[in-house]
């Protein structure tokens, strides 16, 4: 009797598994045979009238029941569980295609790019930044960088000029200048900035930007001045670049340089450099017996279409949005 | 600098060198290629010939039938288009099988009906021009039947040169081939004249007034010259291949010893003199008609060449009309100076003309040139025109021919300077082949350069000319190890890419705009400030500098309106100027500007148009995340061009460190914008004095307790002053107090609002019981009631 009773009991509660279709539904089953007062909790307190001999047998066998059951639950469980979540996630899918919810983001203007890509490298080579005024006097810009007055060099730069007689700085150099005048060496120096020349069209705009370096130590020699530029140019364009020295002329440098590097078949000029003219460092009292320095001018504007493929000059003034946004 | 490749070899022939090998050797001399060009395309078979008869084909109208003598037995048959085509003219014929630079293969063909035995040819057809102006005609001389090519010796390059400032001496085919001599280690081939002995004592008298000016003036006269040669064709297309026009025979020979020598020189027509030829400053006010046809008022600084009469020529610069050479000419005055270069550069820049001539003076010519320059235009103008020439006449200063200088160049100071050294074999080999003279002495050499290397001055130089001959190519490179850090570094400043960065990242494009803008602009955003204003502006809309960034940033914003932009936002970081009480102050300014949606196009979020906040929290947060201290904004001394309702001065610490704004209305209007526009500008340096320094504040570890309320207050009490009240009430627990609504509307009357605050309260000690935050609530509350005109909202 209470064998059959035992039997069905095992087949009802499995077909409950069985159809339970929700975890909570499961639950239910589970207290309704496994629970405080479930069915087979009962038949436990049954085995009290049975005969004491049987009593081992039959509790060996509700034990089994109860284990069966336990695992067929866990089983279900499982499957509940992750037929529930395949449902969630199904119900919780978007279409992660659509573009994400942000604020558009602005530019640096490729000329700014392409200086904080320089003066970090130069950073690391120990050159300090510092900056000198736009609109110049006579002397720093001309006289005290080797170019008097009448002298043809002064045809390189158109200068825009004030009724006073002060100009817009032609180059960067003006800085070295100012900068020699109050530090004694060793001067280990950047500047950026912009300069102007009085020249419009196609490959020249009336406003650039230039960066200059200055070395003036004791030891300072060409050697030094091409290792520093040859490094220097195969970090700015990330690869080992083939670069050309050849001689050149600027009046504050002696022996001076132009320095090409070759893309395709042709050289493409980067930047002018040499060893910084005796009369320039007499003009600011320094000693060119005991010191000597080597300055290099680079074209910014000039770099940063080298670096990004940019092909007229004028577009970084023309400042479209078209252009500007182009280099996130 | 132009010139032929071919003309240069007769100075220095290396038959091995090519031309690839030769533009290279130029530009590692410092001499730039910047071209090289072969003087005329591949062709073959086109011989010069002579149209003997031209006769009207009988099928076409446009068309000729030309017998032209080509130097065979035979004459040629040839049907041509050109309307010049004419009997008595020589002109180059591509015969049957010639192949044409457009890749045309020339064969016997029928044309109407006539057989042309190949094709009279146009310059453009031969690839010599590029636009098309009937068959060419050469030169009566011509001779016939010789290969074209050959003719004019077309198998050459034009190479072009960049000369800079100091090589003056390099503006001849004699300088560019001491410098290849020099770098090849050989000797030039200098062409062979020998000083004419004079066939008359016919002078004309020379009087320098003005040695300094002028210390060397040679000069000779000519007479009866055939006024009827032509140049001849080798010398026009010499002249042709450096940029230079033929002329007349007299100025294309000069010009030819110009180029060749590098000696500028004047022939007058002798006839047109009256007395001598007289070097002086001009008179004030004293007129010169030039070779253009220009006429000049001469400056009383400028150095002329007159006669008894009048000026006749800007010396050094350009001859006048009045006794310059023509057709008519039969008796010269040969001109060969050594003028200073300042006086000829102050008659470039007062009458900016600038010529072949006044180029070479103004960098310098050889002082010792004159009167060699002088020879060799007579033997060419003797030789090609014929003439009797006089005794050479100079007058000389010894007193002003500059002196080449003696220069100490010490062994050590190569090393030093170049970082590797020279073997002293090298450094007098390369010096001398520059034409320098050394002696040796015990610290090195004295060195002397030759009269035309007047750039040479000091050890530097001869330091370069040695690297230069050494090969910049070979310098080694050495690395060296350096660091400083100067007292530059010591001020404390704004980090601007940061700056920039901060922005960009808060949706803005940097732009970079001119310094200069238009006095319109100026006046538009800036009329209370001075106008600094250039002489020599490109132009007028680039003319006056900018004190504030504002008008490049507006004027950048209508260019991409005009480009159908609908949302910008920009920012600038430069340099404005600006005058007080007449000093001149340069000050860096970072501004911003920004307009239409606050959001790009999406899909996501309620869209809606910019306005004063948004503008301003950027600000703040540039302030924020570049560690500066949070400014105020105040609604007071605001500048006119933005909207008095929706600004405020940036205010810290009593300073005003610059505007945010909306544009004013006016200047929309001025503008025909339709949409608000928001502009902010700094004070780059002023930011420099906010930067705070960090240092870390214990925080609570215990919970905060949070009180919402709401005060009904008068509409005009403005948040600024709501804050500064509640910062009176002084409280150990009132941690934070934050703004999270504003209502004005029903049911409030409408000259209130109602203001809902979130107070925090935090102990540093303990943790905070609810009687506790309930009588601190109280006490504010009391406190807010007794201060402003305050209720609660219900």
């Amino acid at each position: 009797m209470l064998k059959t009773n035992l039997n069905n009991l095992l087949n009802d509660a499995e077909k409950e598994i069985e159809t339970a279709i929700s975890l909570e539904a499961l639950d239910q089953v589970r207290i309704h045979y496994l629970g405080k007062k479930g069915s087979v909790t009962d038949l436990m307190k049954l085995i009290q009238t049975a005969p004491a001999e049987e009593r081992p047998q039959l509790g060996q066998q509700i034990n089994q029941i109860k284990q069966v059951l336990l695992d067929k639950i866990q089983e279900k469980k499982q499957f509940l569980e992750s037929s529930w979540v395949a449902q969630k996630l199904t119900q919780e899918a978007i279409d992660v295609t659509l573009p994400g919810r942000t604020q558009a983001i602005g530019t640096l203007h490729p000329v700014t790019q392409v200086l904080i890509r320089a003066e970090k490298i130069l950073a690391k080579m120990g050159f300090s930044v510092v900056e000198g005024p736009e609109i110049e006097d006579d002397y720093h810009n001309f006289s005290a960088l080797n170019i008097p007055e009448h002298h043809p060099a002064r045809d390189m730069h158109d200068t825009f000029y004030f009724s006073d007689g002060s100009l817009l700085r032609t180059h960067t150099s003006t800085v070295q200048i100012r900068v020699m005048e109050t530090i004694q060496p060793p001067i280990r120096m950047i500047t950026p900035g912009r300069v102007y020349r009085c020249d419009s069209d196609h490959t020249h705009t009336p406003m650039f930007h230039q960066l200059e370096w200055l070395c003036i130590d004791k030891q300072c020699s060409f050697t030094h001045l091409k290792a520093l530029i040859v490094d220097f140019l195969n970090q700015f364009f990330g690869q080992s670049l083939k670069i050309r020295f050849r001689p050149s002329y600027f009046p504050f440098t002696e022996p001076s340089a132009e320095v090409d590097i070759q893309r395709g078949e042709g050289w493409l000029e980067v930047l002018g450099c040499g060893m910084v003219h005796p009369n320039v460092l007499r003009n600011v009292g320094i000693d060119t017996e005991i010191y000597s320095g080597y300055a290099v001018g680079m074209g910014l504007d000039r770099l940063a279409m080298l670096y990004f493929g940019i092909n007229d000059l004028r577009l970084f003034f023309e400042n479209d949005l078209r252009f500007l946004e182009q280099f996130r | 600098m132009k010139f032929s490749e071919n003309w240069l070899r007769e100075w220095v022939n290396i038959p091995l060198l090519t031309t690839e090998n030769l533009t290279h050797q130029l530009t590692m001399l410092g001499l730039e290629v910047d071209a090289d060009d072969l003087v005329a395309p591949e062709f073959t078979q086109v011989l010069v010939g002579e149209i003997i008869e031209a006769t009207q084909h009988p099928n076409a109208d446009r068309l000729k039938v030309c017998r032209v003598n080509v130097g065979q037995a035979d004459l040629s048959t040839i049907v041509c288009g050109a309307p010049n085509a004419r009997a008595g003219i020589k002109v180059p014929v591509a015969l049957p099988g010639a192949e044409l630079p457009n890749g045309i293969k020339i064969k016997r063909a029928q044309l109407r009906g006539v057989e042309s035995e190949g094709m009279i040819c146009s310059a453009k057809e031969l690839g010599l021009v590029d636009e098309k102006d009937g068959i060419m005609e050469l030169s009566s001389d011509a001779p016939i039947g010789l290969n074209f090519r050959t003719y004019l010796q077309l198998d050459d390059h034009v190479i072009e040169v960049s000369i800079t400032p100091n090589r003056g001496d390099c503006l001849s085919i004699r300088g560019i081939a001491r410098e290849v001599a020099a770098v090849n280690q050989i000797g030039l081939t200098e062409p062979v004249f020998q000083p004419l002995t004079p066939m008359h004592l016919e002078t004309f008298p020379i009087q320098v007034k003005s040695l300094q000016d002028c210390p060397c003036y040679a000069g000779r006269v000519i007479k009866n010259i055939n006024p009827n040669v032509q140049t001849p064709v080798w010398m026009q297309e010499r002249l042709k291949r450096s940029g230079v026009r033929s002329i007349h025979p007299v100025v294309d020979i000069t010009n030819y010893v110009m180029l060749e020598l590098g000696q500028p020189m004047h022939a007058f027509d002798l006839d047109r003199l009256q007395g001598a030829v007289i070097v002086r400053r001009a008179q004030d006010n004293e007129q010169l008609i030039l070779l253009d046809g220009k006429t000049v008022t001469l400056h009383p600084d400028t150095l002329v060449i007159a006669d008894q009469k009048q000026a006749h020529a800007l010396a050094g610069v350009m001859g006048g009309s009045h006794s310059m050479v023509n057709e008519q000419t039969t008796s010269l005055f040969l001109e060969s100076a050594f003028f200073n270069p300042l006086s000829i550069r102050r008659s470039v820049q007062v009458y900016g003309l600038h010529t072949d001539s006044s180029q070479r003076f103004e960098r310098g010519v050889d002082s010792a040139l004159a009167v060699i320059a002088l020879e060799r235009a007579t033997q060419l103008i003797l030789s090609l025109m014929g003439g009797d020439a006089g005794p050479v006449q100079a007058v000389e200063s010894t007193e002003y021919i500059p002196v080449p200088p003696t220069i100490l160049l010490r062994q050590n100071q190569i090393e030093r300077m170049l970082g590797f050294s020279i073997p002293d074999e090298q450094v007098i080999n390369f010096l001398s082949s520059l034409g320098m003279n050394l002696k040796v002495i015990d610290e090195g050499w004295e060195v002397t350069p030759p009269t035309y290397r007047f750039d040479i001055q000091i050890e530097s130089d001869l330091i370069e000319e040695l690297v230069r001959l050494y090969g910049y190519d070979h310098i080694p490179m050495e690395k060296t190890i350096s660091y400083s850090l100067s007292t530059w570094e010591e001020t404390q400043s704004i980090d601007r890419f940061k700056a920039r960065q901060v922005m960009a990242d808060r949706g803005y494009h940097e732009a970079i705009s001119y310094s200069f803008i238009s006095e319109e602009y100026h006046q538009w955003f800036a009329s209370e400030q001075a106008m600094i204003t250039l002489s020599n502006p490109i132009s007028q809309d680039m003319s006056t500098m900018r004190s504030s960034l504002w008008p490049g940033l507006v004027k950048t914003f209508l260019y991409n309106q005009n480009r159908q932009q609908d949302r910008v936002r920009l920012f600038e970081i430069g340099v404005c100027f600006s005058k007080e009480n007449q000093t001149l102050l340069q000050k860096e300014k970072i501004a911003g500007l920004a307009m239409g949606t606050i959001f790009p196009e999406q899909w996501s979020e309620k869209n809606r148009n910019i306005d004063f906040y948004d503008v301003k929290g950027d600000i703040e947060s540039l302030f924020s995340s570049l560690g500066c201290h949070a400014p105020t904004f105040v609604p007071e001394n605001l500048p006119p061009v933005l909207h008095p309702g929706q600004a405020a001065a940036v205010i810290w610490n009593g300073q005003c460190l610059g505007y945010v704004g909306a544009l004013h209305p006016h200047l929309m209007n001025t503008l025909k914008l339709t949409e608000p526009l928001y502009l902010f500008e700094l004070d780059v340096a002023l930011m420099n004095a906010q930067l705070l320094k960090r240092v870390f504040e214990p925080f609570s570890k215990f919970p905060a307790v949070r009180r919402d309320v709401s005060l009904i207050v008068d509409k005009n009490l403005s948040w600024k002053e709501l804050k500064e009240k509640i910062a009176f009430f002084s409280n150990e627990y009132l941690s934070t107090v934050e703004l999270f609504d504003i209502y004005e509307g029903k049911p409030i009357s409408s000259d209130k609002k109602s203001v809902s605050i979130a107070l925090t309260f935090q102990s540093k000690m303990q943790t905070l019981v609810e009687a506790e935050v309930n009588q601190q609530m109280e006490d504010f509350l009391n406190f807010l009631k007794r201060t402003i005109n305050m209720t609660l909202r219900d």
